[in-house]
C-alpha cells in the first residue's frame, strides 16, 4: 500500500531520519531501505526523496558529505545531525501520540503490524 | 566522478567551500560520462534544465541523480523501472529547485540580493544616465540688449569713450603688451620677489636716477594723459560691450584690443568654441560669458599714470594740472564701473581708493593746491557716489543667459541641467579643478571619468532652471538691498560659503554665478567711509589754511567748508576726528560703537607681555573684518584718514590714546 501524497509529506521526513539514526545512508540506499523497511508504504521516487533531502538539510536536519563509499565511487552521504536526533525524538513522540490517539478512535484498530512505540521496525 | 581524498576535498571539510568548482563544473559533461543509456540522460537533463538552478548546483543534482540511476541498476532494477518510479519531470524539477533554494547558504543569498539590488540600481542609473543624456539646452533669448540697456540712448556729449578711443588706438593703451612693457620704468626694484615670485618694486620717486626717463615718457604720452582729463567732465563711458569681438567695430576693435594677436574673427572665447562639438560650440558662441573687459582694468593703469604725472606736475609746479588729475580720478572709476559688471565696479572702487591716497599725498603737500583747488576737490570726492558704482543689473543677465544654456527648456520656464551645459560651465567658468589636472595628470583623467560617470546625479542634485533662477534673483534683490544699507545696518550675509554649495550640488550655476558680496561689501563701505573722511579732512584742511589752526568742533567746519558733518557709514554717528602731530586723524569708532580716541584696531586679547594683540595695522584692510568679527572680540578704531599713515604714526596704544586725547565731536 501507498501513502497518498498529503500523509508522505509528513511521514516521509521522519521515516528518513529515522532511516539516518542508524547510521549514514546515500539516496540510492535510501530509498532501498524505505521500500523495504516499511514493506512498500514509503516507496519513494526520486522526485520526493531528493527535494525532501534537500529542504532537511536546509532546515539543518541532516548534513551530506560527497565521500567515497565501499567500491569506491564517490556518492552524497546524508547523516542526522544532533538537531535532527532532537528533531526525530519529537516527531516520534508525535506519531506515538497521533498512532494512539487513532487507534482509540478506531481507526487502526486491527491493523497487523503496527507499534505504537516502535516505529517502524 | 573524481577520486581525489576526502581529506584534500575542501568540500568535505569546509562547508563554505562546498561550490568550490575545483573539478567539473559542467554538468552536461557528467551525465555525457555517465554511461547511463539516453532515455535516462534525457531524463536527468530535462528536469536540470527545467530546476533552472544555479551551475554549481546543478552539477550537485546530476551527480546525485546520476548516481541514483547506477546505484539502482547495481541493485537490479532495469533502467525502465527506475524511470517509471522517478516521478513526474516537472514536479521534480520544481521541488528540487524549492528545496535547492531553501537549502542556499546565506551568503550566498546574501550576495544574490546583493547582486540583484546592484542590477536593479545598474538598471535604474543607466536610465537616468539616458535620461541625463537625452537633455539638451536650446538658447532662445538674445540677453545682449539686455545687458547693455545701461548704454542706450547716451548723447555722445555725456559719453567719455569718443575721448578715450582714438588715444587708446594711437598708444595701444588697452590689454598691456608693448604699453605694459613701457609703464615699467614707473616702477624701481627693491630687491627680492613677492609671493607670487613677481620683483618686490614700488612706485618711483623724483629722486630716482631713472625718473628723467620716466618723465620722458610721460611727455611722449601727453596726449593720452590729457585724454583722462579731458574725460572727466562725462558721466558715462558710452561703450557698448559685446559677446564677439568680431562685433565690435573696428574704430571700438583698434582701441580694445591693440595688441590682439588673435585675428578679429577669431577672438579667445569664439576660438574656444571652435575647439569644441558642434553643440558647445553654439552655446558658448556669443553666451555673454564670452564679453572681455579689456577697457576696465585699462583704468587703473591710467589711475597711477596721473599718480606719475601728478609727481611730474609738482617739480613743474602746475598745482592746475594736479587738480585736475585728482578730480579725473573719480571719472576714471566711474567709466571703469560703466559696464554692467560688478568686476568693472571693483576696480572703479580701487580706482577711488587711489584717488584719496592720491589726494592725502597731494594735500599734505604744504600750500601746493591753493583754497579753489581743494575746494574743487572736496567737491569732487562729495559728488563721488561709491554705491553707483556697483551695478548688478548686467549679472542677472548674465546669469539669464548661461542659465539658459545649461539647462533644457519645457517650455514653462522650467528645465533640467543638461551634458552640455556642464560641458560649458567646465569649458567657461573653468570648473574643473584645474590645479590638480596639471599637477598629477594621470589622477585627472581618473578624476575626470569619474566626475563624468556621476553626472547624471545632477539631474537630481541640482536645483532645476526654473527655481535656479527664482534662487538667483532672489538672492540678488537681498543682495541689492543690503547694499542700500549702511554697514551698521547690513546683514552682509555670506551667499557664496561651502554650505550653499554643498546645498545646490556641485554643477549648479548657483555656484558660479552668485558674487562674493561680502567682500565687494567690505570694498564699498571701507571706500565710502574714506571718501567721507576725505572730505571731512579737506575741509579740515581748508580751515586750517584760512585760519592757521585746526578746528576744535565740527561744528566750527560746517560754516565755511563742510555742507553737513559726514556719516560714519558703520556706526551710524559722525565720524570723529583728533589733531595728532598736526594732522587731523578721521576714524570711525567702527564695529563696537566705543570712542577709543583714533587708535588702531585691536583684539581683546592679552599677549604674554601684556599688550594687547594688534588685529591689523591702522588702515590696511582693517575693513575686511567688519562683516565677521563679533563684538565682543574687538576694540579699537578704524582710522580712514590719513590713508598713507603708518602704524607707527597714528597707531598709538589704546591707553594712551584715552588718556592723551579728548575726541572730537
Amino acid at each position: 500500500m501507498k501513502l497518498e501524497r498529503e500523509l508522505m509529506r509528513g511521514a516521509g521526513p521522519t521515516a528518513v531520519m529515522q532511516l539516518l539514526a542508524s547510521g549514514e545512508m546515500y539516496g540510492y540506499q535510501i530509498v532501498e531501505a524505505l521500500t523495504s523497511r516499511s514493506g512498500g508504504v514509503f516507496e519513494l521516487g526520486q522526485s520526493t526523496l531528493y527535494p525532501m533531502l534537500y529542504n532537511l538539510e536546509a532546515k539543518g536536519i541532516v548534513t551530506s558529505q560527497q565521500k567515497a563509499g565501499p567500491n569506491g565511487r564517490m556518492r552524497r552521504y546524508y547523516k542526522l545531525t544532533a538537531k535532527g536526533k532532537k528533531k526525530l525524538d519529537a516527531d516520534r513522540q508525535q506519531w506515538a501520540a497521533l498512532v494512539e490517539g487513532l487507534g482509540a478512535l478506531g481507526v487502526t484498530r486491527g491493523i497487523p503490524g503496527l507499534a505504537i512505540d516502535g516505529g517502524l521496525a | 566522478m573524481s577520486n581525489a581524498s576526502p581529506m584534500l576535498n575542501p568540500r568535505s571539510q569546509f562547508p563554505g567551500f562546498r561550490y568550490w568548482p575545483y573539478e567539473q563544473i559542467s554538468w552536461r559533461q557528467t551525465i555525457a560520462k555517465s554511461g547511463l543509456p539516453d532515455d535516462v540522460q534525457k531524463l536527468i537533463t530535462c528536469v536540470i534544465k527545467k530546476s533552472r538552478l544555479m551551475r554549481f548546483e546543478k552539477v550537485e543534482v546530476v551527480g546525485e541523480l546520476v548516481d541514483h540511476f547506477v546505484d539502482g541498476k547495481a541493485a537490479g532494477k532495469s533502467y525502465s523501472q527506475l524511470i517509471a518510479k522517478f516521478g513526474d519531470v516537472t514536479t521534480t524539477a520544481s521541488l528540487i529547485r524549492n528545496s535547492k533554494i531553501r537549502n542556499r547558504p546565506i551568503m550566498f543569498k546574501i550576495m544574490q540580493i546583493a547582486g540583484w539590488g546592484f542590477f536593479a540600481l545598474a538598471s535604474a542609473y543607466l536610465g537616468l544616465w539616458g535620461y541625463f543624456q537625452s537633455g539638451h539646452p536650446t538658447p532662445t533669448t538674445d540677453y545682449m540688449p539686455a545687458f547693455n540697456q545701461f548704454a542706450d540712448n547716451l548723447d555722445e556729449d555725456e559719453t567719455a569713450w569718443p575721448i578715450y578711443r582714438p588715444a587708446w588706438a594711437k598708444f595701444g593703451f588697452c590689454e598691456g603688451g608693448e604699453f605694459s612693457s613701457k609703464m615699467k620704468i614707473f616702477y624701481v626694484a627693491e630687491g627680492g620677489v613677492d609671493e607670487y615670485g613677481r620683483d618686490n618694486t614700488r612706485r618711483i620717486t623724483p629722486n630716482d636716477p631713472t625718473w628723467q626717463q620716466a618723465t620722458a615718457q610721460l611727455e611722449q604720452w601727453s596726449e593720452l594723459l590729457h585724454t583722462f582729463r579731458a574725460a572727466a567732465s562725462k558721466p558715462r563711458m558710452g561703450l557698448k560691450l559685446q559677446p564677439r569681438e568680431s562685433n565690435y567695430s573696428a574704430e571700438d576693435y583698434a582701441a580694445l584690443f591693440p595688441n590682439s594677436t588673435e585675428t578679429k574673427d577669431h577672438s579667445y572665447i569664439e576660438t574656444m568654441a571652435l575647439e569644441s562639438t558642434p553643440e558647445l560650440a553654439n552655446l558658448i558662441d556669443g553666451s555673454l560669458v564670452g564679453i572681455l573687459l579689456p577697457h576696465v582694468q585699462s583704468f587703473r593703469a591710467a589711475a597711477r599714470l596721473l599718480h606719475f604725472d601728478n609727481l611730474h606736475a609738482i617739480e613743474q609746479g602746475d598745482s592746475q594740472r594736479v587738480t585736475e588729475n585728482l578730480i579725473a580720478h573719480f571719472s576714471l572709476a566711474r567709466h571703469a564701473a560703466d559696464c554692467n559688471c560688478l568686476v568693472g565696479g571693483l576696480v572703479g572702487i580701487a580706482v577711488a581708493n587711489l584717488a584719496f591716497e592720491e589726494i592725502d599725498e597731494m594735500v599734505t603737500i604744504n600750500g601746493f593746491l591753493d583754497e579753489d583747488q581743494l575746494h574743487q576737490i572736496q567737491s569732487a570726492v562729495e559728488s563721488f557716489k561709491v554705491r553707483d558704482l556697483v551695478q548688478f543689473d548686467g549679472e542677472r543677465a548674465l546669469a539669464n543667459d548661461l542659465i539658459q544654456r545649461i539647462y533644457t527648456d519645457d517650455g514653462n520656464g522650467d528645465g533640467r541641467v543638461t551634458p552640455a551645459g556642464i560641458r560649458m560651465l567646465e569649458s567657461v567658468i573653468g570648473m574643473r579643478n584645474e590645479k590638480w589636472s596639471k599637477a598629477y595628470p594621470e589622477f585627472a583623467a581618473i578624476a575626470d571619468a569619474a566626475q563624468h560617470l556621476t553626472e547624471p546625479v545632477a539631474v537630481f542634485r541640482t536645483p532645476g532652471r526654473k527655481e535656479t533662477i527664482e534662487r538667483y534673483q532672489a538672492i540678488l534683490d537681498l543682495i541689492e538691498e543690503d547694499f542700500d544699507r549702511p554697514a551698521w545696518q547690513a546683514n552682509m550675509h555670506d551667499f557664496t560659503d561651502s554650505g550653499l554649495r554643498g546645498q545646490f550640488g556641485q554643477y549648479s550655476p548657483l555656484n558660479y554665478l552668485l558674487p562674493a558680496n561680502n567682500q565687494i561689501q567690505d570694498r564699498m563701505y571701507f571706500t565710502i567711509g574714506v571718501q567721507e573722511a576725505t572730505v571731512l579732512a579737506l575741509a579740515a584742511h581748508r580751515f586750517n589754511r584760512a585760519n592757521d589752526s585746526w578746528p576744535a568742533s565740527m561744528e566750527q567746519l560746517t560754516a565755511d567748508f563742510l555742507t553737513e558733518i559726514p556719516v560714519d557709514v558703520f556706526s551710524g554717528g559722525h565720524l570723529k576726528f583728533v589733531i595728532r602731530d598736526n594732522m587731523p586723524i578721521v576714524y570711525s569708532v567702527w564695529k563696537d560703537g566705543d570712542d577709543d580716541g583714533g587708535a588702531a584696531p585691536f583684539y581683546q586679547h592679552q599677549l604674554d607681555d601684556g599688550s594687547f594683540q594688534p588685529l591689523r595695522s591702522a588702515n590696511d584692510h582693517a575693513y575686511s573684518h567688519y562683516g565677521k568679527i563679533s563684538t565682543s572680540k574687538y576694540e579699537g578704531d578704524l582710522t580712514l584718514w590719513p590713508m598713507s599713515a603708518k602704524d607707527g604714526q597714528i597707531s598709538i596704544s589704546l591707553k594712551a590714546a584715552r588718556q592723551s586725547n579728548q575726541p572730537t565731536q
